[in-house]
């Protein structure tokens, strides 16, 4: 009864939104340039059917993994040496200060200067997007690990490598898990833009081809690809963390999320 | 020669500018096998001084000897239990009481069996495969009593282990505690801020002063059973008065000094 209530809460607003939508889009109360929902997913159809969607979507997801499998692991690794070693703190805490809030955005002309319109530059991008939030994780979940954890380990033997193996690493996952949340959000929106403004492929450029050709809903549709593309890898992402986490999870906010 | 060698200890520290004497040369000896209570009010150094035996802590002077070598890092001869179980909680129970049997190289079979053993000895057998935060305040405490046990270190350093515990619980495990330590004989340096608990336990019981701490009294609790009968003894309730008396002092100018 619980779950059900829960169900038509999560479902009410997007359903009703949908539902007024495509009623008012074919009665023609809608603008042209925001379609309507059975448009789009005809349009949907049909780039998947011509097989333009498949490439596109093994084009941005090739980019977004593998820019966020380099930037995610640098931002980890920094980051734990950050919070372990004050030499490297010192190093990257005011560099990553002051470049955090900054879109990484407006680092793509460097990055297409450097790299080519083709993936490197993308998935440069990408990574360098993933890194800022991973470091302030991982740099953060190393110096918020509970002090008892370490001199219990440190009490019953363990030598440095058991320490940084068993103890601090299982200790910091939650919080890189969450870093690593972050991190893959941003690898998305960031592909997003760097497709929009520069680039000769992938889901990106299929939204931008639909706004120049006033094709709004081929435009919506790689929108909607783009959109199921990031919920996706971010349930794959939750399941993980789930398996990975098992008992550091119980009793927290975050297990019902998941 | 006694287990533990204490010399004119201190320690202070700098907290805002000012320096803080923590401990002012604290000197006792610890006999094997003794089970030492330590009382004090808040804030007198009682837990800085288990850190510092339990080599967690550094000291600012003196001199600390276990079996006659001078002490350092924590090691498993020393085994550590604090207030807040510090159980790890990506592990579940059973994993847990693993650990130090494998930091000993012990071969898989092996730790598995014995972590049973003690789990069952501090009646968590049916809990074995919980996560920590599935457990009670007291069933973590018994596992990490049974953790403690599968380290089997010569002295038991105990800072105020069931401190956060509700009274019946608290009861049970000290009745279990005694009877684990009548069993095995180790060594046990017990902080608590329970005189009943310190009463109940201790062969030996050590007041602190207020801070910086000192030793204000030592005294020998010489009652060999400890039965529920113990705690309504005519003994109980004089050594209990006795040191509540002497303890009264001090709280009472650990107050002043908050205060100041």
């Amino acid at each position: 009864m619980k779950l059900r209530l829960t169900v038509f809460q999560n479902l009410l607003v997007p359903v009703v939104v949908v539902v007024c939508w495509e009623v008012f889009g074919r009665l023609g109360d809608v603008p042209p340039y925001l379609s309507y929902p059975s448009q789009i997913l005809a349009a949907l159809w049909h780039l998947a059917a011509d097989g333009e969607l498949f490439g596109a979507v093994v084009v941005s997801l090739y980019r977004v993994t593998a820019g966020f499998a380099i930037g995610a692991s640098a931002g980890v690794g920094v980051g734990l040496a950050a919070g372990l070693v004050r030499g490297v703190r010192n190093f990257f805490d005011p560099l990553v200060s002051l470049l955090f809030a900054v879109p990484k955005i407006a680092f793509l002309p460097v990055f297409l200067i450097l790299l080519g319109i083709g993936d490197p530059s993308k998935i440069g991008i990408v990574a360098f997007s993933c890194f800022f939030p991973m470091f302030i994780a991982a740099r953060h979940s190393v110096s918020s690990i509970n002090k008892l954890f370490v001199w219990a380990a440190q009490n019953m033997g363990a030598s440095r490598h058991t320490l940084f193996f068993r103890v601090i690493i299982p200790a910091a996952a939650p919080e890189i898990f969450a870093g690593l949340r972050i991190s893959l959000a941003h690898a998305f929106i960031v592909l997003f833009a760097a497709e929009l403004i520069g680039s000769h492929s992938g889901l990106g450029m299929l939204i931008a081809d639909g706004e120049d050709a006033a094709r709004f809903d081929l435009m919506f549709a790689a929108i909607l690809a783009f959109a199921i593309l990031g919920f996706v890898s971010d349930r794959i992402l939750m399941a993980v963390r789930a398996r990975v986490l098992r008992g550091a999870m119980l009793g927290t906010e975050e297990k019902i999320l998941a | 020669m006694p287990l533990l060698d204490i010399r004119s200890l201190d320690k202070s520290f700098t907290a805002d500018n000012k320096e803080i004497t923590v401990l002012d040369r604290l000197s006792l000896s610890i006999e094997d096998r003794d089970f030492v209570s330590i009382v004090g009010p808040t804030g007198c150094g009682k837990s800085t001084f288990l850190h510092i035996v339990g080599g967690f802590e550094s000291k600012t002077g003196g001199e600390v000897r276990l079996n006659d070598r001078p002490l350092d890092a924590p090691g498993p001869d020393r085994g550590m239990m604090f207030q807040d179980h510090s159980l790890f909680p990506w592990l579940t129970a059973l994993e847990n009481v693993c650990w130090p049997l494998e930091m000993k190289g012990l071969p898989r079979a092996k730790r598995l069996e014995m972590a049973r053993e003690y789990l069952d000895l501090v009646h968590l057998g049916r809990y074995a495969d919980l996560y920590p935060e599935q457990l009670s305040g007291g069933m973590k405490q018994r596992a990490a009593l049974a953790r403690l046990l599968a380290l089997d270190p010569q002295m038991f350093l105990m800072d105020e282990p069931f401190g956060a515990l509700d009274s019946q619980t608290r009861e049970l495990l000290q009745e279990e505690l005694h009877a684990i330590w009548r069993h095995r004989r180790k060594t046990v340096l017990f902080v608590t801020h329970d005189i009943d608990e310190a009463v109940y336990l201790g062969t030996r019981l050590l007041v602190f002063t207020a801070r910086p701490g000192r030793i204000k009294a030592d005294i020998r609790i010489e009652a060999d059973e400890r039965t529920a009968n113990f705690r309504t003894s005519p003994e109980f309730f004089k050594t209990r008065t006795r040191v509540w008396d002497l303890l009264r002092e001090e709280v009472l100018k650990a107050r002043a000094l908050e205060e100041n």
